[in-house]
């Protein structure tokens, strides 16, 4: 990690550049660093030339080779999907968080069991629709809410702002669910020589995301159309169907997603990261079915919830079809592809890669 | 008890200048009393609306100084006296009123008593109003001690009733605020009963009308040429003689005595300025054939004397006129006896110096490295600091560069350090709202930056709702931030329509800002700014809307509210504070910029002022470690 | 009744906030009962938020006097502020000028900001001393956890240091008719404490 940035940096290396993620990793670790929406800036600078901020944020410097071995204590062996001890399919058993879960509720039905175990005093969640297009992030200090923050919402929101925050009240161990721009950003911050919370975090579960939305320019798109007030649900149903369903109180309207791309925020062109590679677990939809998850486990502590929650009848796994698996790598493999050319692109010079860091061997494979 | 209301003639007591004036007006049995808040002229109606009980007199805080004007002149038209207060900015406002009821005339004494600012130490100009007293063709006065102050404003009213015109008193900062012996005279007994006519209309008479106020003004002439306000001090037939009004009078007695002149140079004080009582002046400048002309700012005395010479060329033979125009003194900022005497000596040749010139470079050296100007700030505990970071952060957040019109009032000081530098124009009442409307709808020539106007809750009602209404009507983009503290601040916390009592501290309806906003159409939230989070937020969500919309950041002015309750104690938990570090970084001292905190450099901690702090407590909010903790929360 | 120099010129100077105007105001309410021509002249307004402010308190026993000391006439200088009475001191200062001065500093937005360092008090009071004739140096009191009021602290300082030749009745009679009867007591009490500080 590079030593020796502040919030100027930030706002010059990353806002300015239209590479902020908005996950919020900056925010609520000091007053100078603000989010509305999905919107972050440096309200002021701080004169502080080694801060934080820079140190955590997911698009300074990242080495993605180092972070590996911190984490999973050796490099990658697979250059799309990550380290990983394990690919299945899975679905929570009990058939209420399956229906209000997205797909197979794994997630919901994992938080609140880690929760009721003990094994997490408290989790940040986010919760998609608030009387607002604009997810919401939240403490969730009891089991029986978790269930209130599931479905997805597709836009971007500053998650690791409450997770700041709770991290200067709560001596409590804690868990969160992510993007893997915020689940980047928790390992960055796990990893900072600056003092900081982040250790108590102790389940990172982490989504599957091909991009996010800019709040701004959607919400302009909706506004004409529907209430965006009113919105219960959004959905891209696994292809072919390539459309976003919003479904409010008011009925159901469907959207191609080739008229949506545009409001796609400009950072998500450069990921690197479609499937939370640096979480504990990693969860995602199974192509072609409807109620189950993707369930990749990445960690032994990851591992040891998973097996404890199938020991106590939480969820359920299958191993996933071939094809489905290798459906999941070209995907995945694409977005990398994408974002390397994207980032070339933008920097006009090859060895010039923004904010990653890459061993030569898994550029030479990516390439 | 007020010193205006003692009734005890002959006896000299300390008066300022507008209390002075207050007191003219009382001891000539004014009955109708009006005024807009506005330094430095607030204390004459705030000094009258405390005996208005007493005398029997009305007084009311207008809602600006047209209004204030037409009020008085309603008074005036049924034979009351009437007496109408403004600062210098205030006579333009009320100067389309005062360009027609000079022809339509008066009949009660109506004075106007015009209070300027020479070097605009709490405006946003210093202009001389003595113009506008030659532009309406009204008599001026120019009071030059506080005793004649109070003996100036009684005459007004006598000769304003027997022209049927207004009059003009033209008092500057150092007569209306400062303090100095008055001699009270004789309270009156007399009481007026209204009656009324009508008034000659305007129309196809008007050029008769304006004929008929020349004849007044020359009828005010021939009573000048005898006035108690015009003298000569000197030697008889000096040939050197310094001309001057007001204030100069003053600095040009000590400028004389300073360099031991008192044998050669005369002073020739007029004290009415407008018309000029030419037979008099005329008289005394008969020996001299040097001038020495000193007034404050414009030169208003100098260009008529000077024309005057011109005329009487003849008479008078070639006289040398020093001032403005040959450069010896300045026409603009604040007179001063130094000024005068520095002039004084150029055009004499002699040497002058307050004090020895060692001594004083010694001085300078001194005290050079310390001073850093010691810029006005918000008080401690003031809503508008955290209102203008509230727009600061908005503004930052959403990122299309967008700026701040301002206005007058106490957060004018926001285009300073004390408000982050946000406020990009100051002009007049009002302008911050009509620039904004014009921003607003540049659009078309590819201008999209975000405009936010600023404006006080007096300001509101003062001037800004036309420029709503300009802003809905032409929808333009704009966001107009009321900055409602409830009450006219800058000038000592004035009631206003809002404020639910009157001049007289008697309830008074309220007149809702945000009823006024929703009937325009525009639409309007409203928020305490010290919750600031969320107030960044709705004023950031609102930038996002187009068209016009309303802000309104509502909380008390923290220096009325220590008046009147016990404020909180507050403290920093030092255990707590982080100071320097990543996180903080002494954002409440060195960012937040309260007066009520202090950096401690030897413990590297925050610290609050426990003489300053006023308990308002948003600092507790703000800070991010919540070190500091209000007492009893 | 006598003055030691006509015009005598006093200067009150300190922060907005720290009640200039009632110190001057008390004075010259006391001058004018013993009979002097007393001219005040102050700057607010603006300077009310925090800026430095200043009141001339001009002494006559011959004429009004204008409303401003003349650079270097001041004889005598209340500081409430120290930095502001070396400030008025440049300006108005002669090696004669005699000064009352509290030694606790109000700092200014660039100190509070740490953009500019507030220097020394012993540094600043050494500059008093080397630019006048005489500096008092009156501490603040606190008593009981309530502040006394600087303004009437000084303006007691003021009275028993014998410098201007106004009767303590005076002064006493003016602080009664100018300061409301609630804080009447406290403002006695400072002016007392202030008195007894200077006088020998």
């Amino acid at each position: 990690m590079e030593a020796g940035k502040g919030s100027t940096d930030l706002e010059k290396e990353v806002l300015n550049a239209g590479l902020c993620t908005s996950c919020g990793a900056c925010v609520g670790i000091c007053p100078y660093i603000k989010v509305v929406k999905d919107r972050v800036a440096v309200i002021e600078p701080c004169g502080i030339t080694d801060g934080k901020c820079y140190d955590f944020c997911p698009r300074t410097l990242t080495d993605i080779s180092e972070l590996d071995r911190r984490i999973f204590g050796q490099e990658r062996s697979d250059s799309s999907l990550g380290p990983y001890i394990s690919i299945e399919m899975a679905q929570a058993k009990d058939s209420k968080t399956r229906n209000r879960g997205q797909y197979g509720g794994v997630v919901s039905a994992l938080t609140a069991y880690a929760m009721s175990k003990g094994e997490i005093g408290a989790t940040v969640l986010t919760k998609p629709f608030n009387e607002s297009l604009m997810p919401t992030s939240v403490l969730v200090e009891d089991s029986s809410q978790v269930l209130s923050c599931a479905g997805s919402n597709y836009i971007a929101s500053a998650t690791l702002a409450r997770l700041n925050e709770a991290m200067k009240q709560q001596t409590v161990s804690l868990g969160i669910v992510g993007m893997p721009c915020q689940i980047l950003a928790l390992r960055k911050m796990q990893a900072s020589k600056h003092e900081n919370g982040s250790k108590e975090v102790k389940l990172a579960i982490g989504l599957f995301c091909t991009w996010a939305l800019s709040y701004k320019s959607f919400h302009e798109f909706l506004k004409g159309k529907i209430n965006p007030s009113q919105i219960k649900r959004l959905d891209i149903p696994p292809p072919p169907a390539n459309k976003l369903v919003v479904v409010t109180e008011a009925g159901t309207l469907e959207f191609p997603l080739d008229e949506i791309r545009e409001f796609v925020k400009p950072t998500c062109g450069i990921c690197f990261d479609m499937t939370s590679e640096f979480a504990d677990l990693s969860v995602g939809m199974v192509e072609g079915v409807d109620d189950w998850n993707t369930l990749i486990v990445r960690t032994p502590e990851g591992k040891m919830i998973i097996d404890k929650a199938k020991e106590d009848g939480i969820i359920e796994t299958k191993p996933l079809p071939e094809a489905n698996l290798s459906h999941l790598r070209e995907a995945s493999l694409l977005k990398k592809k994408r974002a390397l050319d994207e980032i070339v692109k933008r920097t006009g010079d090859k060895n010039n890669l923004l904010y990653l860091r890459l061993s030569d061997a898994e550029l030479r494979k990516l390439r | 008890m007020s010193v205006i209301k003692i009734d005890r003639p002959g006896q000299s007591v300390l008066m300022m200048g507008n209390e002075a004036i207050a007191r003219g007006a009382i001891e000539a049995g004014v009955d109708f009393s009006s005024a807009y808040p506005g330094t430095p002229s607030s204390e004459i109606l705030e000094s009258l609306a405390r005996v208005a009980e007493h005398f029997g007199l009305y007084a009311e805080w207008s809602v600006n100084e047209m209004v204030s004007l037409e009020a008085a002149a309603a008074a005036s038209l049924t034979g009351l006296r009437a007496i109408v207060a403004m600062k210098q900015n205030g006579v333009n406002v009320c100067s389309d009123f005062l360009m027609t009821v000079n022809l339509s005339g008066t009949k009660g004494g109506l004075v106007i008593v015009a209070c300027d600012d020479p070097s605009a130490i709490s405006s946003p100009n210093e202009q001389d109003s003595r113009n506008f007293a030659k532009f309406a063709d009204l008599p001026l006065l120019e009071p030059a001690t506080f005793n004649e102050a109070r003996e100036m404003t009684k005459y007004a009213f006598e000769l304003s009733e027997r022209l049927g015109l207004p009059c003009i008193i033209r008092s500057v900062t150092r007569i209306s605020h400062s303090r100095g012996n008055v001699e009270l005279g004789e309270l009156p007994e007399r009481k007026r009963s209204p009656s009324f006519e009508g008034v000659s209309i305007a129309g196809a008479f008007v050029a008769l009308q304006h004929a008929a106020l020349h004849q007044k003004l020359e009828q005010a002439r021939e009573d000048f040429e005898n006035s108690k306000f015009n003298w000569y001090v000197g030697p008889e037939g000096a040939k050197f003689i310094i001309v001057t009004s007001g204030t100069g009078w003053f600095y040009s007695r000590e400028a004389v005595a300073a360099l031991g002149l008192d044998s050669e140079v005369g002073i020739l004080k007029i004290g009415t300025t407008w018309p000029l009582p030419e037979k008099f002046i005329i008289d005394h400048l008969k020996p001299a054939n040097e001038l020495l002309i000193v007034e404050e700012v414009d030169d208003f005395l100098e260009q008529n004397i000077k024309v005057l010479l011109a005329e009487q060329a003849k008479t008078l033979g070639p006289i040398e006129v020093y001032g403005a125009k040959s450069g010896h003194l300045p026409a603009c900022g604040e007179m001063n006896q130094d000024k005068v005497a520095k002039a004084l000596a150029t055009i004499k040749g002699v040497e002058y110096s307050g004090r020895d010139e060692a001594y004083a470079q010694r001085a300078r050296e001194l005290v050079q490295p310390y001073l850093s100007p010691r810029i006005p700030t918000f008080c401690a505990g003031c809503p508008h600091r955290a209102s203008m970071w509230a727009i600061k952060s908005a503004l930052k957040l959403d990122g299309r560069d967008g700026f701040v019109t301002g206005d007058i009032g106490c957060y004018s000081m926001g285009a300073g350090p004390a408000g982050y530098f946000q406020l990009k124009t100051i002009h007049c009442m009002g302008s911050g709202i009509g620039l904004a409307t014009g921003f607003g709808k540049l659009g078309q020539f590819d201008f999209n930056r975000p405009v936010v106007a600023v404006c006080g809750d007096s300001t509101f009602y003062h001037a800004a709702i036309p420029g709503l209404i300009n802003a809905r009507f032409n929808n333009s983009n704009v966001l107009m931030v009321v900055l409602d503290n409830a009450g006219t601040a800058m000038t000592g916390f004035q009631p206003h329509p809002g404020s639910g009592i009157d001049a007289l501290g008697e309830p008074a309806p309220v007149v809702d800002i945000e009823g006024i906003c929703r009937a325009i159409g525009v639409p309007v939230k409203v928020r305490d700014p010290f919750e600031l989070d969320e107030a960044i937020e709705e004023l950031y969500d609102l930038l996002q809307e187009d068209g016009p919309k309303v802000m309104v950041f509502r909380r008390r002015c923290h220096l009325a509210e220590t008046k009147e309750r016990p404020q909180k104690k507050v403290f920093v938990d030092p255990d707590k504070c982080i100071g320097d570090e990543c996180g903080c970084a002494r954002f409440c001292s060195r960012v937040f910029n309260c007066p009520g905190i202090i950096w401690d450099p030897t413990t590297k901690k925050a610290r609050i002022d426990e003489i300053v702090c006023t308990g308002c407590g948003v600092c507790a909010y703000l800070c991010p470690q919540g070190a500091i903790v209000i007492e009893g929360n | 009744m006598t003055l030691e120099k006509d015009p005598l010129n006093l200067i009150i100077t300190g922060v907005g906030g720290q009640g200039n105007v009632l110190a001057s105001q008390i004075v010259a309410t006391a001058g004018i009962k013993d009979g002097f021509y007393v001219t005040v002249g102050e700057t607010y307004g603006a300077s009310q938020r925090g800026g430095g402010v200043l009141s001339h308190v001009r002494f006559s026993l011959q004429t009004q006097c204008g409303p401003l000391t003349p650079e270097g006439q001041a004889d005598i200088v209340i500081g409430m502020e120290p930095m502001e009475a070396l400030r008025v001191i440049a300006d108005f200062g002669n090696p004669e000028t005699r000064v009352i001065v509290s030694p606790r500093p109000i700092y200014p937005i660039w100190v509070l900001s740490g953009q500019a360092t507030y220097p020394p008090i012993e540094d600043v009071l050494g500059g008093l001393r080397e630019l006048t004739g005489e500096v008092r140096v009156i501490e603040p009191s606190v008593d009981g956890g309530t502040p006394l009021p600087t303004n009437v602290l000084m303006v007691g300082a003021l009275a028993g240091s014998g410098m201007l030749p106004i009767s303590l009745s005076s002064f006493e009679e003016a602080l009664k008719e100018i300061i409301a009867p609630k804080s009447l007591e406290l403002n006695l009490e400072a002016f007392k404490k202030g008195l007894e500080a200077t006088a020998t």
